[in-house]
C-alpha cells in the first residue's frame, strides 16, 4: 500500500514537470534519464497582456515595438492613462501637440523634443483618435508621420524610471538616384549617325559639294539656337561635326540638346530625301513611258508610209516592225 | 574627315572600313550588335 501510494506521489510529480516543461515551450529542452533531449513546440498563444510577465520568459513580437525602446519602456508607457474618449487633433503644430498629450495625461511623461528645429513648427498634426491611451496617440502620430512621408518620428522610452517620449528628425532618406538623361548644356559622347539615305550617289562617291551643303544645314540648324555666349560649330568650345561622305557617316559632339537638335534635321532631311527620289523616279518612268508612246507611234507612221512589199504579206510585216519598235523603246 | 579618324572613333572595339564597287565605303562591325550600339540609324 505504501509502495502505491509512492508511485502515485512520483507519477503526480511527473506529470507536474512534464506540464511545466509544455509551457516553458521551445526555450526549455529537458532531457529525460536517458539522456535525450526533449524538445516541444511552443503553441502560439491566442492572448496575451503585455502588461503581465510573459510565463515562458519568450516574448511574441512586441507591439509598438517601432515605438518603444525595450521592454521596460513598454511596461512604463502601457499603463499611461485612463484611456481618452477622444482625442481630436486640428492642424495644430506638432510640438503643440506633443505639449498638450502630456497635460492630457496628468504630465504623466516628459517629451523631449528637437532643440530649435526650424521646421518643426510646420509639421502640422490632424487626427481624430477614440478610446486611446498616451502610447496610442504617440503611435497613431507614428503612422500619420509615414502616411505623410513626414521625416520624424516618436520614440517612447523611460528616463530612468520616467516615460518620455522623444522626437527625431530623421535624415533624409538615400533614396536611389533614378536615372535621368543628361542635363541639355551637358557635352555627351560624340553620336555617329549614318547619313546614307540623305547623300546623293554623286556625294558619296566623294562629291564634295553635296556634303559640304549638308555639313552647312546643319551647322546653320545649330548656329540658329538663340543661346548668348553660345559658340558656333567647329569653334573653340563649341560643338564639332564631321563628315565621312564615303561612308555615308556623320560624327556630331556637342550636348545632348544640340545633339537632338541634330538627330531631329537629319531626319527631316531624310523625309525630303526620300520624297525627292520618289518624284525622281516617278519622273524618270513618266520620261520613260513617254518615249515608249513616242517611239511606238513613230514606228506606226513608218509602217504606214512604207511601200508594202511584193508577194503579200504586208500586214505582218508591219506589225512585226511595230513589235520591234515597242520593245526598243521599253529596253531604252 | 580621314579612315583613320573615322575608325578612331571605336577603340577597343573591332570594325573595319570596306571599299564597294561603286566607290562607297562602309563600316564593318565584325561583333553582332556593335553597329546599332554605335551607329544611329535615322
Amino acid at each position: 500500500m505504501t509502495t502505491n501510494y509512492k508511485s502515485v506521489l512520483a507519477l503526480i510529480a511527473a506529470a507536474a514537470v512534464f506540464a511545466n516543461s509544455s509551457r516553458a515551450g521551445e526555450g526549455a529542452q529537458p532531457r529525460d534519464e536517458s539522456g535525450v533531449t526533449l524538445q516541444f513546440q511552443a503553441r502560439p498563444q491566442s492572448t496575451y497582456d503585455e502588461r503581465l510577465p510573459n510565463p515562458s520568459g519568450l516574448f511574441p513580437p512586441r507591439k509598438f515595438q517601432n515605438l518603444v525602446t525595450d521592454n521596460a519602456a513598454l511596461e512604463a508607457w502601457l499603463p499611461i492613462g485612463p484611456p481618452q474618449a477622444e482625442i481630436a487633433i486640428d492642424s495644430a503644430p506638432l510640438n503643440e501637440v506633443a505639449w498638450n498629450t502630456s497635460r492630457i495625461f496628468k504630465n504623466q511623461f516628459d517629451v523631449i523634443l528637437p532643440p530649435a528645429d526650424p521646421g518643426l513648427p510646420t509639421v502640422v498634426v490632424q487626427m481624430r483618435l477614440k478610446d486611446v491611451r498616451a502610447i496610442e496617440v504617440f503611435n497613431a502620430m507614428n503612422l500619420y508621420f509615414q502616411a505623410q512621408k513626414i521625416e520624424a518620428r516618436w520614440t517612447l522610452t523611460l528616463n530612468g524610471t520616467r516615460p518620455t517620449a522623444i522626437l527625431a528628425v530623421l535624415p533624409p532618406a538615400k533614396l536611389p538616384v533614378p536615372a535621368t538623361p543628361p542635363a541639355e548644356t551637358e557635352k555627351i559622347a560624340p553620336t555617329v549617325f549614318s547619313i546614307v539615305e540623305i547623300l546623293s550617289p554623286s556625294s558619296a562617291a566623294g562629291d564634295k559639294q553635296p556634303t559640304d551643303s549638308l555639313a552647312d544645314a546643319i551647322a546653320a540648324v545649330l548656329d540658329d539656337i538663340p543661346k548668348p555666349g553660345r559658340a558656333k560649330v567647329n569653334a573653340p568650345g563649341g560643338p564639332i561635326l564631321k563628315m565621312h561622305a564615303q561612308a555615308g557617316i556623320l560624327v556630331f559632339s556637342g550636348t545632348w540638346e544640340e545633339t537632338e537638335l541634330v538627330r531631329s534635321a537629319l531626319a527631316a532631311l531624310k523625309d525630303a530625301a526620300q520624297v525627292r527620289k520618289n518624284t525622281a523616279r516617278e519622273m524618270e518612268q513618266r520620261a520613260k513611258d513617254e518615249a515608249a508612246r513616242k517611239a511606238e507611234e513613230d514606228a506606226r507612221i513608218k509602217a504606214l508610209q512604207a511601200p508594202p512589199p511584193k508577194g503579200g504579206g504586208g500586214a505582218a510585216l508591219q506589225n512585226k516592225a511595230l513589235d520591234d519598235a515597242r520593245n526598243a523603246a521599253l529596253t531604252d | 574627315m580621314t579612315d583613320d579618324e573615322l575608325l578612331a572613333l571605336f577603340p577597343d572595339t573591332p570594325v573595319g572600313l570596306i571599299q564597294t564597287a561603286d566607290s562607297r565605303k562602309r563600316l564593318i562591325f565584325p561583333q553582332p550588335g556593335d553597329e546599332e550600339k554605335f551607329i544611329t540609324k535615322l
